[in-house]
């Protein structure tokens, strides 16, 4: 008679004549970081290209202001020359007038004594004719005066004759 | 060009009622072009009188002045359209003083040239108000067609005209302008253009107005007219037996008594010295200098008291006066010295 095996003990003597199998790797989870890392490289791609937007928009619209300031610059530095150039022409005209000041006081006088003058010529003229007929001088001065030159033709009353 | 060089050409005829003389100064040989110059002067002068003369009851103007007070315009010569044209601007820039309706008041008084060309009765006389107005000529250029409100006399005006258009002619006929000089005269109005015989400007006397055979002044002209207005003739007794003569003031319809005898204008246009000197007699002896000076005209006046005045421009072109002798140097055959021509 054989000596019969049970099943447990048959497992157990079969595991013991089978080598061992290798352990299964855990691929799942290196599948699962590789997804959560995308997921994260994703989201990050995604808030970067937003915030970029988000610059290009700001930039955009800031950039008439600078513009503007730019200009406002430029025409302040041209207003600064031109006001320190009035300032140099106000200074040599204030220079010029300062020297005049005497010559007109010396003008005023002048013309202060010229007016008394007049004054006084008024007075005569007052009295004296206003229109003298004098008679005409007929000859000249005696043979002293030249002769006419020979002319070509006169002048005179127009009228039929 | 030397005086040497050159030739002078004489004519003498009468037209306009007037003495008619030209002067021709040419190089040698060009007698045949003088010729053809007094031919169109003839020309001219005669188609000018046969237009504008108050003296011919024929003339245009006689026929024009019948017609005057109809409203409807009707064709008239061309030479008459322009000198109703050229009379209307002077009436306009003379404020007046010219005006050829004086016409009526010279009839009034009996002016021998009134016989010929007014219908009677005559139109009243413009009033002093109304002296000045350009409304008596009523124009149509297109068809050279006037109307006129009252009979007209054009006076010295259609001389000067002739002259204008005289002289043109003789130019033309002449050829060489740039080589030829020309006086032409017609009853002390002249327009001449230089060289003289002498190879200057021409001298023109301006004659004493108190009748003297004595100039009062001797003036230069280089290109353009001298005219005269003067009293001295032109005088007849009205039918009261006044003196009246012709150089009527529009703004009181009687000869002009304000003291002047006489006024000579240099102008660069024989109708237009005519105009002036017609103007500033009418002016007076007190405003006549200013009123001369304000335009720049070289005009001359003698006084009744015999008088001689003038303008600086007119001083400049003195040659010689009665009262002061000689003003400038110039040779005994009255040549100028170039420095001063």
């Amino acid at each position: 008679m054989t000596n019969p095996l049970r099943p447990a003990d048959a497992d157990r003597e079969r595991r013991r004549e089978d080598p061992p199998k290798p352990r299964p790797r855990p691929y799942h989870v290196v599948v699962a970081l590789g997804l959560s890392a995308s997921a994260y490289a994703f989201s990050l791609a995604t808030v970067s290209r937003l915030q970029v937007a988000d610059d290009r928009d700001l930039i955009a619209e800031r950039a008439p202001v600078e513009r503007a300031i730019g200009l406002l610059r430029r025409t302040h530095d041209t207003l600064e020359a031109n006001i320190d150039r009035a300032r140099l022409v106000y200074g040599d005209a204030s220079t010029g007038y300062g020297s005049l000041v005497g010559s007109v006081a010396e003008t005023q006088a002048s013309l202060d004594a010229l007016a008394r003058i007049i004054a006084e010529l008024e007075g005569i003229g007052a009295n004296t004719p206003t229109h003298l007929s004098l008679p005409a001088i007929q000859g000249g001065l005696g043979g002293q005066s030249a002769p006419p030159p020979k002319h070509h033709a006169t002048t005179g009353a127009s009228g039929a004759k | 060009m030397s005086s040497a060089q050159l030739t002078i050409h004489q004519f003498a005829a009468r037209s306009m009622g007037s003495a008619l003389r030209l002067s021709v100064v040419l190089a040698a040989g060009g007698r045949w072009r003088a010729r053809d110059a007094w031919r169109a002067v003839l020309a001219e002068f005669a188609e000018t009188d046969a237009a504008l003369s108050g003296f011919r009851a024929d003339s245009a103007l006689s026929v024009l002045n019948r017609d005057a007070g109809h409203r409807q315009p009707c064709g008239v010569d061309t030479r008459l359209y322009r000198a109703l044209a050229t009379a209307c601007r002077a009436t306009r820039v003379t404020g007046g003083r010219f005006d050829p309706r004086v016409y009526v008041h010279l009839a009034r008084l009996d002016w021998p040239g009134a016989r010929f060309g007014a219908a009677a009765p005559l139109p009243s006389a413009p009033s002093a108000e109304a002296a000045g107005e350009e409304s008596w000529l009523a124009r149509e250029p297109r068809g050279h067609a006037v109307a006129v409100t009252s009979p007209l006399d054009l006076g010295g005006l259609g001389k000067g005209l002739a002259l204008r258009w005289a002289l043109r002619r003789a130019r033309q006929a002449l050829a060489a302008p740039g080589t030829s000089g020309a006086l032409l005269e017609a009853g002390g109005d002249i327009v001449a253009f230089e060289p003289s015989p002498q190879g200057g400007p021409w001298l023109v006397s301006i004659e004493d107005p108190a009748g003297s055979d004595d100039p009062r002044a001797v003036v230069t002209v280089h290109f353009g007219a001298i005219c005269t207005s003067s009293i001295r003739i032109g005088r007849w007794l009205d039918p009261w037996g006044q003196p009246a003569h012709h150089l009527i003031d529009p703004a009181t319809g009687e000869p002009a008594r304000n003291g002047l005898s006489a006024v000579t204008v240099a102008h660069r246009d024989p109708a237009w010295a005519e105009v002036w000197s017609k103007a500033l007699f009418l002016t007076g002896p007190r405003e006549v200098g200013e009123a001369a000076r304000q335009r720049g005209m070289a005009a001359w006046w003698i006084d009744t008291d015999g008088v001689l005045g003038m303008t600086p421009a007119a001083r400049q072109r003195t040659l010689w006066t009665r009262d002061e002798g000689a003003l400038t140097d110039y040779l005994p055959d009255g040549t100028i010295p170039a420095r001063i021509a």
